[in-house]
């Protein structure tokens, strides 16, 4: 059997850039995949996760430049020595980013195009594309457009792709993240049926990863040693240190929220319908229909929405905060007024009449996944103080308030450019930003992909803070049942259940026999 | 307006081989530039509003002239003012604004614009993007120059999706702020242009290592010879589709030597 990878003394440094000092990534690993076996390799944010698995791959620092020293051995090949292109039958790569790797137009092309450098008869490059897209579900997209796919399918797009060459050794990077529970249950399952080397990377140790034959913890660009299940103290205790595996038992839940208190935001009959496929122009190959009978968040509450891919979540966040507008029903909130950076809204009002569009822009600060589409200014300080320089606030007030900010936020400094920042900063400067602007609610989109535990937690919880309310939208449901006082389930662009008691093993039971998306047929 | 205009369907413009397509289309871009003709350029214009309508559905017939009405109200102002021969029909303070010929050479403008959008729309909204690239390839485009076109096209809807979420987020970051603000009007939106700019060719500069290593990852570039999975037919088993071209590119040539 194939796929024995053994690396010594891996050391990695990127490139020196003006005023920045290169730091030194990977810190002289060693450790060793087995063939056929499951390997994850557990590590936070910015550990070197990413970095690690591109150069398994032979693509760092062939597209990046950097200094590398060490050995990479797979059945024999010196990796390291090796063009990616000609080992993709060695080792085969799946970005975090799905988006990131597609190339082409459409999904067939896609899958098929590796097999098309292999150089493969047509009749094999079919058969294998459709057996792929088969095997993980996905037939559907066989003739779609790559640009059709949703985020979810995506991903098993370049899973199927993956399968089409099946190589020796997988490297998947986050590929569990933002996949709903059964699908990580079924990805899993299938990778063991495959009977190929595994390595996977992730910023959590999910309970499916119990089917895994061994673990490491990547910690400032070093490695544990191998660790099989059940865990060493040792090892427990690194992984709770980093907040890579959950470690609720510290947490204090806060008491429910009282029915008596206000609703912040409330809807009632909203209904919103797009096609997707050839958005704006024609060629509807399906629909999603959204209809929510009736919803409210209560003062001071922290809901979270669960359900499957493609089920209506982010639909859902998006109306709420006014960036898509439904076709019928009404969003009302609390404290109707423009929140202006100066002075924050008045929550004295049960409900007001409908909320525009503008005032939900202003009442809801809606957390995109990439923190990077919210930051654009070259050091913190510009960044925190732009919103409140445009509102015409005095410069000594900026200054002040600014700094408090960055205590807050345990931001690195003033001058710091956020584009050296880690990505778990760059996100708290995220809802710094917001927090400087008075949002009373904040909807968060995913916001724990690419995030340990311990960061997200921390982050609701500086949330908690300085907001009235918080709609956390996850896949991650031992993260919604720990820091919510409800969870939400939707299904088929409908809330099917508002839960009050719940835990993490009762979301999983509900998830798994939940219907799918909102797609429907037209 | 190219990338993701393709309309699923089975009329006969789908089922017209794409290497025959693009010979037409060609052919009535050019007829386009070299034709003077109002009454001809104005009946292709026509026989385009009229295929897409009926073969994409009649609400899509106005899509391609909404994509480019503001080069067409442009268009439309600024041609006359520049061809200021022939009758005066409109002068102000003595000076003429319109003249016949600028009344000409406006409507000649704006029907090979509008032409040319109809006739590449409707193209694109029948013709998928694969199929487009094996015609570009069968008629010699190397591969590499083909995969560049292919890339471009996958980027483009990207790009502007990226630059819807990069609006949305701005526009979610400075609600509230911008409408009680120091800056007003053209000023305001300039100003909240200028981040969602920055913050998309930030993600732009981005993905280019990205792609470079995502093609890498798929042996783009190995040793071995390439093959390809989807072919066109071969030219014997599409002699309807070439005659039927044949027909169209000299039916057009008739009409505009005729008239």
């Amino acid at each position: 059997m194939k796929g024995q990878l053994t690396v010594s003394d891996l050391k990695f440094e990127y490139p020196e850039y003006a005023e920045f000092e290169a730091d030194q990534v990977l810190r002289g690993l060693s450790f060793c995949c087995r063939s056929g076996e499951i390997t994850v390799i557990i590590g936070g944010a910015e550990s070197g996760k990413s970095t690690l698995a591109l150069i398994l791959a032979a693509l760092v620092p062939s597209h990046t430049g950097g200094q590398l020293s060490g050995r990479v051995v797979l059945d024999g090949l010196d990796i390291l020595g090796s063009p990616a292109a000609e080992i993709i039958e060695n080792c085969g790569i799946i970005f975090q980013d799905p988006e990131k790797q597609t190339v082409t137009t459409d999904c067939f092309s896609e899958a098929a195009f590796a097999l098309e450098s292999l150089g493969l008869a047509e009749e094999e490059i079919i058969s294998r594309v459709e057996g792929s897209f088969e095997t993980l579900g996905i037939g559907h997209l066989l003739e779609s457009g790559t640009v059709e796919t949703s985020g979810g399918e995506k991903k098993k797009l370049a899973i199927a792709g993956q399968l089409c060459v099946n190589p020796d050794l997988w490297i998947m990077d986050e590929t569990f993240e933002e996949l709903d529970s059964p699908s990580r249950v079924k990805l899993l399952d299938s990778l063991k049926d495959n009977r190929r080397s595994v390595l996977i990377f992730t910023s959590k140790y999910y309970d499916i990863f119990e089917k895994a034959d061994a673990f490491y913890h990547l910690r400032d660009g070093r490695l544990s040693e191998r660790e099989e299940l059940p865990f060493s103290p040792g090892f427990t205790l690194g992984l709770r240190e980093d907040g890579l595996i959950p470690d609720f038992v510290t947490t204090s839940r806060r008491p429910a929220a009282s029915d008596s208190l206000p609703d912040l935001i409330s809807v009632r009959d909203l209904a919103f319908s797009y096609s997707t496929g050839r958005e704006g122009i024609a060629g509807d190959h399906w629909a999603f229909d959204l209809n929510i009978d009736e919803f409210s968040l209560t003062d001071g509450e922290i809901v979270s929405i669960v359900g499957r891919n493609g089920c209506g979540k982010s639909t859902f966040g998006k109306l709420l905060c006014g960036l898509l507008i439904q076709d019928r029903g009404e969003i009302r909130a609390a404290g109707f007024g423009v929140p202006a950076a100066e002075e924050p809204a008045a929550m004295t009002a049960q409900s007001g009449p409908p909320a525009s569009t503008d005032f939900l822009n202003s009442f809801c600060a809606y957390m995109f996944q990439n923190p990077d589409y919210q930051i654009f200014l070259p050091t913190v300080y510009q960044e925190l103080s732009w919103g409140l320089v445009e509102a015409g606030i005095p410069h000594s007030e900026i200054k002040e308030r600014v700094e408090l900010a960055i205590e807050n936020f345990n931001l690195p400094g003033a001058s710091t450019p956020p584009a050296m920042m880690s990505y778990s900063a760059r996100k708290r400067l995220q809802v710094a930003v917001y927090y400087l602007l008075k949002r009373p609610v904040f909807i968060l989109d995913e916001a724990d992909t690419g995030l340990s535990y311990h960061d997200f937690k921390g982050l609701i919880e500086q949330l908690r803070s300085i907001s009235r309310g918080i709609i956390i939208i996850t896949h991650n449901l031992e993260l919604a049942a720990e820091v919510s006082d409800r969870v939400l389930g939707m299904s088929g662009g409908r809330i099917t259940e508002d839960l009050r008691e719940f835990s993490t093993d009762s979301l999983k039971t509900w998830l798994s026999a939940s219907a799918g998306s909102g797609r429907t047929g037209r | 307006m190219i990338a993701d205009s393709f309309v699923p369907g089975k009329g006969i413009l789908y089922r017209f081989d794409p290497r025959m397509k693009l010979l037409c289309l060609l052919f009535v871009v050019l007829a386009f530039f070299i034709e003077s003709s109002l009454p001809v350029k104005a009946g292709l214009l026509a026989i385009f509003v009229l295929l897409t309508g009926t073969s994409l559905g009649a609400g899509k017939a106005a899509v391609p002239f909404k994509l480019i009405w503001p080069i067409l109200v442009l268009t439309a102002i600024l041609t006359p003012p520049f061809n200021l021969g022939g009758e005066v029909l409109l002068s102000l303070k003595g000076r003429p604004v319109l003249t016949s010929d600028g009344l000409e050479a406006a409507a000649a403008m704006l029907l090979r614009f509008s032409g040319i959008t109809a006739a590449f729309f409707l193209f694109f909204s029948t013709t998928e993007t694969s199929a487009f690239i094996l015609a570009l390839r069968s008629f010699g485009l190397p591969y590499k120059a083909a995969l560049t076109v292919t890339i471009s096209l996958r980027y483009i809807p990207d790009m502007f999706r990226v630059y819807g979420n990069i609006s949305d987020a701005h526009k979610l970051r400075s609600a509230g702020i911008m409408q009680g603000g120091r800056r007003r009007g053209f000023q305001r939106r300039l100003a909240h242009l200028f981040p969602v700019l920055i913050s998309v060719l930030i993600q732009a500069v981005k993905s280019i290592p990205a792609l470079a290593m995502a093609l890498d990852s798929k042996g783009f570039g190995r040793q071995n010879p390439r093959t390809s999975c989807r072919k066109l037919p071969h030219w014997s088993a599409i002699k309807p589709d070439i005659a039927g071209a044949a027909a169209v590119i000299a039916l057009t040539a008739f009409v505009i030597v005729l008239l």
